[in-house]
């Protein structure tokens, strides 16, 4: 047997979860869809004494909109969310974004809370919970806590989940009426890990500029990044194709891409800046200038 | 070891065993019904080879535990056929050459089905975007997005 010995714990509840992951969260891990953690275990990078399995805890995967807020639960499947009206309504980004994120076995397995849970340098969920300041809700034996993605993610597959807390709910703020999104990738095949990816979600103004603008990045650090500076040169002025190819190469001057087997740094960047141009340009309903 | 009884539904019939916590499905498969047609090609989600329906959505039997497939219905490559026959897709796949060693074959066929449900006529950005999880290590491509073309002018044939 591949993966190495744990045990197998199947909660039917939020509550009987936590009281699990407060028992044994000395070695425990949280498993979802499985599509990266299955994965570690079968390679042994991941040696969890226990796996408290949420396949069949009930409450966990629903999707709506309420009070302004599109509500993921954590066990939404990727194919679920991709396919739900509340999310063409409320965040179309996270949609567009998630028909990259792995082929159709994956996506039929893999879950929201999952990804964001997993925090791969690489996720494109990741990536547009920055873009849309998303709210990660986060329960333990007792109690539950919420805190903002940005917040959320410290570092390649960390974040700030305590070893007996749970991701239970994505929170996304429904975005303003009238606001453009686009997500643009490259990887080495598509649907492949993402080498450079932007997420970009504009609100244009009544007259034709920017009211607001938010741009996140893969590739442009060790994990997804907002590329702040983007959207403070940005606000305000109109979506020319000169102005945001300067922005865009201002920002990710200061970023530091990783280099590795797939990419240099160098050419990460070179990507990145075509590939935030171009979502700038076409959230912006503009064309993308002839290079 | 920490075990667990379950039954899952493969093909049709109702199969009960007490299985290891840690026991992957596409293993289930394999060494406990000695269903020995879903291969193992990557074994971590990567290569697509071990892929099947579960409860009608394809998944990769590699990255699921059996004890996750208690009560599911699960369909193998050995369950498409019908007696004597073959699947409209697996006659096609035959008909057009669409596999060398055939190591990927069952991955196919299965990400097949799933396309051909949803999309009756799929134009061939839509194959190969539907099949890109799907390493053909043979690299015979192009006869397989011709074979998937075939299969669905055959399934909507009826």
């Amino acid at each position: 047997m591949k993966p190495p010995p744990f045990r197998h714990l199947a909660p039917r509840s939020i509550e009987e979860a936590c009281d699990m992951l407060a028992e044994h969260a000395d070695s425990v891990r949280v498993l979802a869809g499985g599509q990266s953690l299955m994965a570690l275990l079968v390679m042994r990078m991941a040696r969890p004494a226990v796996l408290v399995d949420l396949n069949r805890c009930a409450g966990l995967d629903d999707i709506a909109v309420e009070g302004g807020v599109l509500r993921l639960g954590a066990m939404a499947r990727q194919i679920a969310v991709q396919r739900a009206p509340a999310v063409a309504q409320a965040a179309p980004l996270l949609a567009e974004a998630l028909h990259w994120a792995g082929p159709r076995a994956v996506r039929n397995r893999g879950t929201i809370g999952g990804s964001i849970a997993h925090a791969d340098p690489s996720s494109e969920a990741c990536c547009v919970a920055l873009c849309l300041d998303a709210r990660v809700v986060l329960a333990r034996r007792g109690g539950s806590r919420e805190m903002a993605a940005r917040d959320f993610f410290r570092d390649a597959l960390v974040t700030a989940a305590e070893p007996e807390e749970m991701v239970t709910e994505i929170r996304i703020p429904v975005l303003p009426p009238g606001t453009r999104c686009a997500f643009e990738e490259v990887g080495v095949r598509q649907a492949d890990l993402a080498m450079a990816g932007i997420a970009v979600a504009l609100t244009p103004a009544p007259d034709g500029g920017i009211a607001a603008l938010r741009v996140a990045a893969i590739g442009a650090g060790g994990l997804p990044l907002r590329l702040d500076a983007v959207e403070g040169a940005l606000r305000g002025r109109r979506a020319e194709p000169g102005l945001v190819r300067d922005a865009v190469r201002a920002a990710l001057a200061e970023c530091e891409p990783p280099s590795d087997l797939v990419a240099s740094a160098a050419h990460r960047r070179a990507v990145l800046e075509g590939l935030a141009e171009r979502a700038i340009l076409r959230a912006a309903g503009a064309e993308r200038a002839a290079a | 070891m920490s075990t667990v009884e379950i039954t899952v539904t493969v093909n049709g019939s109702s199969r009960t065993r007490r299985v290891p916590d840690r026991l992957l499905l596409a293993d289930f498969l394999r060494h406990e019904l000695r269903l020995t047609g879903t291969h193992v090609g990557c074994g971590h989600g990567v290569c697509g080879a071990c892929t099947v329906l579960v409860d009608g959505a394809t998944m990769r039997s590699c990255l699921m535990l059996a004890v996750q497939a208690d009560g599911a219905s699960i369909t193998t490559v050995e369950g498409l056929a019908p007696p004597g026959g073959l699947h409209p897709v697996q006659q096609a796949f035959h008909e057009l050459h669409a596999l060398q060693c055939g190591f990927c074959t069952p991955g196919f066929l299965a990400s097949t089905i799933e396309l051909l449900r949803e999309n009756p006529d799929p134009s061939e950005t839509e194959i190969r975007e539907a099949l890109h999880g799907n390493i053909c290590r043979c690299t015979g491509y192009v006869n397989i997005v011709k074979a998937v073309r075939r299969a669905a002018e055959l399934m909507r044939a009826g």
